[in-house]
């Protein structure tokens, strides 16, 4: 059931992330058990699955944050588990947004975004300011530039999060249930920022359960469960037409 | 009854402060059959102040300064009763231990501040020795974490906590002719005291190091920082205000080890002091190097106190 990956309109070229077999150990658990993806250029892939199955330890593989016990990720076709590459400028490039968004606390939202640009892109300090600040603005925060994460929502720290990976300009960015820990009201404006992200291109994996939102971005779903990808295929098709029937219970119960 | 008990009467305590205090000063100790009579007096002179002292400190709205005067005038009554009732020499104590005359003979004041001088200095040369120590062991053992190098950190904290720093002085000092290492006694002390103070602020940085959430690091490595730089810029600025309260406890602590320091011979207040005591057969300079101890200490205390107060919450 879980065909090859779908042959998405960039099929023929290079993906953006390929996982090849990825496994995971913590100890003698296995909670990765052989996982294949592909994600093209520009593409938005959604994962769900219930809690525990992987996803974020999936998630971290891609950039290394979780080092795969085997199997290989690429990013644009060079592999970068490989004990030469450095990881640090892997993860410059891959941008990370975390469900409790992770911000530096002792930093203002502006510090916060620029401070890869300083001392990972080596960019001058007030050329740093200035891209962090449009960062921020392109995720409508224009007013909090100067405020800390205390002083914002939840909503609003969340989007100095993607303002933070979006600064980096990534090549993809990683969402782990980036609206999880909101409160409803401020669900949407997160989501809204990711839609307009996902609109102009950027190439985008998100761990989310919000269907709406998936629905009309995601190009692929991809459903886990006990460190496996039970099923996967067009969002649409798996989510009206679930093949599996742990996906079925799984979207049953979502709604 | 106890509404009129409970009020605070601030003019009837001055009142009741300067009779007890005249009583105590003014007749001299009874002996014989009377002196029941005597000591049920003195007694009753802290009752009554005391069912008037008690209200007036819990009360709420009465201001500080009230509170302090009452407080240094119960300090008042007890010095008079002990002054009146202690069958002690007075004449020859004040000679041994407050004689301004052994104080103000030429050059002693000067040699009891140069003793503050190096106290100060030992106090600094090993602080900061100490706390680059502390900083470099808790990082590295927080970024390396190998478990060789964590056994060889672990066992230097161990050691050094688990051996009085006096003994540790003096094993040291007296090894160390034989060793072919030359050091002074200034030197020595300062390493000495260092490696102890590193030993306990490896402990106090470690636990600031991991009171910070590891999601803290994820998120920074996440962008591109490499591990060094996640602790620099990310962990250790958070860490210092968890870590203050401690750090900042740890200074009085190092300062009064300074006296330590003079088994070694550095010529610190305690060695000064000790010194001139021998030579005029005089305790004077003791009581002046403790008054000098506490000149550098009570601001200290009162800065650490006030930090410990911003300690912050979680
Ligand atoms: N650092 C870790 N050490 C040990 N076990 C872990 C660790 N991280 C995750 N796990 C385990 O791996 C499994 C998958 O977790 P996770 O990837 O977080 O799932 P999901 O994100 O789908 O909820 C869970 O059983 C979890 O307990
Ligand atoms: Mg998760």
């Amino acid at each position: 059931m879980s065909a090859a990956p779908e042959a998405t309109p960039d099929a023929a070229q290079v993906p953006m992330i390929e996982a090849r077999g990825i496994h995971k150990y913590f100890g003698g658990t296995h909670v990765l058990r052989g996982i294949d993806a592909r994600v093209a250029h520009g593409e938005v892939v959604a994962l769900m699955g219930r809690s525990g199955s992987g996803k974020s330890t999936f998630l971290r593989c891609l950039n290394r944050i979780e080092e795969p016990s085997e199997g290989d990720v690429l990013i644009d076709g060079t592999i970068i588990t490989d004990l030469r590459t450095n990881v640090n400028s892997v993860r410059a490039d891959i941008g990370m947004v975390f469900q409790d968004y992770n911000l530096f606390p002792h930093m203002t939202a502006l510090e916060n975004v620029a401070l890869g640009l300083i001392h990972v892109r080596k960019r001058p300090r007030n050329e740093a300011q200035d891209l962090a600040a449009s960062a921020l603005i392109q995720v409508g925060l224009a007013d909090h530039l100067a405020k800390h994460p205390n002083q914002l929502s939840g909503g609003q720290q969340q989007r100095v999060a993607i303002a933070r990976s979006l600064a980096m300009r990534p090549k993809a960015i990683l969402f782990d249930e980036p609206t999880s820990a909101l409160d409803p009201e401020m669900v949407h404006e997160v989501l809204d920022v990711m839609r307009a992200l996902a609109s102009e291109g950027m190439t985008m994996v998100v761990v989310s359960h919000e269907i709406g939102f998936l629905r009309k971005v995601a190009d692929q779903l991809i459903m886990f469960d006990a460190g496996k990808v039970i099923e996967r295929g067009p969002t649409a098709r798996v989510l009206d037409a679930p093949e599996h029937p742990r996906t079925r219970e799984f979207l049953g119960a979502l709604k | 009854m106890t509404g009129t008990l409970s009020q605070p009467r601030p003019m009837l305590l001055a009142l009741m402060f300067f009779a007890g205090l005249g009583y105590l000063l003014a007749t001299p100790v009874t002996t014989g059959a009377a002196i029941w009579m005597d000591v049920a007096a003195t007694v009753g002179v802290f009752i009554l102040f005391l069912l008037l002292f008690v209200p007036l400190q819990i009360d709420r709205r009465a201001p500080d300064w009230l509170k302090n005067l009452s407080a240094f005038a119960l300090f008042v009554l007890l010095a008079a009763a002990f002054f009146r009732w202690a069958d002690a020499d007075w004449g020859r104590l004040g000679h041994l231990f407050f004689n301004f005359e052994v104080m103000s003979r030429p050059g002693v004041m000067l040699r009891m501040l140069s003793g503050l001088w190096i106290a100060v200095q030992v106090f600094l040369f090993s602080l900061v020795l100490a706390t680059l120590l502390g900083i470099f062991m808790a990082v590295v053992r927080s970024i390396v974490n190998d478990a060789l190098l964590n056994f060889f950190i672990d066992a230097y904290v161990d050691v050094f906590r688990a051996v009085p720093p006096i003994v540790l002085l003096l094993v040291t000092y007296s090894a160390l002719p034989y060793s072919g290492i030359v050091l002074s006694p200034f030197a020595t002390g300062v390493v000495v005291l260092a490696l102890v103070e590193g030993a306990y602020l490896t402990e106090v940085f470690r636990a600031g190091i991991e009171a910070i959430n590891r999601n803290q690091v994820l998120s920074a490595r996440s962008i591109g920082l490499s591990a060094w730089q996640a602790m620099r810029l990310v962990v250790l600025p958070q860490s210092v205000r968890i870590v203050l309260p401690d750090y900042s406890n740890r200074l009085i602590g190092l300062m009064k080890r300074t006296a330590e320091c003079s088994v070694i011979a550095i010529a610190e207040i305690l060695k000064v002091a000790q010194d001139l005591q021998s030579q005029f057969v005089n305790a004077t300079p003791l009581i002046v190097g403790a008054l000098l101890y506490m000149a550098v200490l009570f601001p200290m205390t009162r800065i650490v106190s006030r930090i410990e107060r911003s300690r912050p919450r979680n």
